[in-house]
């Protein structure tokens, strides 16, 4: 499976690769911004995106938008700060599947994703 | 929800929530002291996050590190690069989170962008000095390190 991960921060797009060795996630693609978030995902068709939602340039809301106009079905798991609850409740909504808290763990990105694919 | 900031008094938040990080994320709690009101911008250490802060309320709150304690970080997370661009991405990441979860309490007084990281020596040219700040220290693993909190109305 193929795996998308959007976040500003390298060590936070690190930590959430490390993550994956007991996840069905094989191949992974990473983008630092809303913007390039959408350009990958047009270009990568991951099966499930991670989502910061505090970004320069284009935030992980706006990219949420985009990404579901292209593929309604598209799986992302918006991962961020509290302060950002209201938005990824608001990404829930318009049709992310799920919400990760920061900070994060190993096992609790494991247990979101798995969760995330299970339903 | 708070109606209104008031640092002096809202300090716990942050207390609250710098000890949540460094358990999740580092797995020991820190040891906060006594805050102080700084009248001058007070000197950084090796790398801090700086979030600015606008709507009721505008300046910036800031996180500030040590080397030392930001590579036992990164070795703690499993990440290979220690280098002070992966110190100053860390700083970074922590402030926003930090920040982001402490203005779930204050509500819409903390509107925040992008944090900024930046050197010792260095001060991000898109913020202000502030007429005062809130410094609250703390200690994590024998490594001494601080919040910075400079808002006003």
């Amino acid at each position: 499976m193929k795996l998308l991960i959007v976040d500003d921060s390298l060590i936070m797009r690190r930590a959430i690769e490390r993550s994956l060795a007991r996840t069905r996630f094989k191949e992974v693609r990473t983008a630092t911004n809303g913007r390039l978030a959408v350009e990958m995902f047009d270009r990568y068709q991951p099966d499930v995106v991670t989502m910061d939602i505090t970004m320069p340039d284009m935030d992980g809301l706006t990219a949420v938008d985009l990404i579901l106009k292209r593929n309604p079905k598209a799986v992302i798991l918006v991962v961020s700060a509290l302060a950002d609850k209201a938005t990824a409740v608001e990404a829930i909504k318009r049709g992310a599947q799920g919400f990760l808290l920061k900070p994060i763990t190993a096992e609790a990105v494991q247990t979101a994703l798995d969760d995330i694919l299970s339903d | 929800m708070s109606t209104s900031f008031e640092p002096e008094r809202e300090l716990a938040v942050f207390i609250g929530t710098i000890g949540r990080y460094f358990q999740t994320v580092g797995g020991a709690l820190p040891a906060f002291l006594s805050p102080t009101l700084e009248l001058i911008l007070p000197a950084r250490l090796d790398c801090t996050g700086y979030m600015p802060v606008s709507g009721r309320l505008t300046g910036w709150i800031a996180l500030s590190l040590p080397s030392d304690l930001l590579r036992a970080l990164l070795r703690h997370m499993g990440e290979e690069q220690h280098d002070e661009a992966a110190q100053l991405d860390l700083v970074a990441e922590i402030t926003s989170t930090l920040t982001s979860n402490a203005r779930e309490h204050f509500g819409e007084h903390l509107r925040v962008a992008p944090p900024l990281a930046a050197l010792a020596g260095d001060f991000p040219r898109e913020l202000a000095p502030p007429p005062l700040s809130f410094r609250l220290p703390f200690q994590w693993q024998g490594a001494d390190a601080f919040l910075l909190i400079a808002l006003q109305r």
